[in-house]
């Protein structure tokens, strides 16, 4: 692990964005979401063995540049794997240093039959607003 | 939603992309950035915070890192389904 890398990434959560994922998502995805808030913001942050790269680009045309993703661990279930539920963050720069700015919250692969965007769609569609407005 | 624009009371909406929902800039009794989340035919419009990425590195006052500072942080990390 180089100087670059802290065992555990700050994490700055813009409400806005929180509050959007939080109400399309189902009662208990909600809850899922807040305990693990709870538990970044007691923890000062994500462990950087927690975190995951995301895909260049998927097929779905999904683009996540400068994003790493972590998946929302159920609380009655310690395998995260099992978790269908996860968060994008962006690596970002503020006046003290890198930190991992929240991007999106969801469903890491909704039922194709729904409309439900996935928690890589809703990122990237923010992200996409950054380059386009 | 091309060239669309709504006066509401002393508030001026001008639509400023085109990616859905929108992203409308508001001037007048209120004034920001929002989103555009329903338009109903009688003319009823909701409004919601500005998600993007770019309205979030502005209210933190941050900027993304640039393709450099990535990989020194996270060039270890394994690719794949999280």
């Amino acid at each position: 692990m180089s100087r670059a890398q802290p065992p555990v990434w700050r994490v700055r959560f813009d409400l806005s964005a929180w509050d959007a994922d939080l109400r399309a998502a189902s009662a208990a995805a909600r809850q899922h979401a807040e305990r693990w808030r709870l538990r970044v913001q007691i923890a000062g942050g994500i462990p950087h063995a927690e975190l995951k790269r995301t895909r260049a680009e998927d097929d779905g045309g999904v683009n996540l540049p400068g994003c790493v993703k972590i998946r929302i661990p159920d609380p009655f279930d310690e395998d995260p794997r099992n978790s269908p539920w996860g968060a994008v963050l962006l690596l970002a720069r503020d006046e003290t240093g890198l930190y991992l700015a929240f991007l999106a919250f969801g469903l890491r692969h909704p039922d194709p039959a729904g409309r439900l965007p996935s928690v890589y769609q809703r990122a990237h569609r923010r992200l996409q607003r950054r380059a386009d407005s | 939603v091309t060239g669309w624009e709504t006066v509401l009371g002393t508030s001026t909406i001008h639509n400023v992309d085109e990616i859905r929902p929108p992203i409308v800039e508001v001037t007048g009794a209120v004034t920001g950035r929002y989103e555009l989340l329903e338009q109903a035919d009688d003319g009823t419009i909701v409004l919601g915070p500005d998600t993007s990425a770019e309205a979030i590195m502005r209210r933190h006052n941050s900027r993304p890192a640039t393709d450099e500072e990535f990989e020194a942080a996270f060039g270890d990390l394994p690719t794949g389904d999280a």
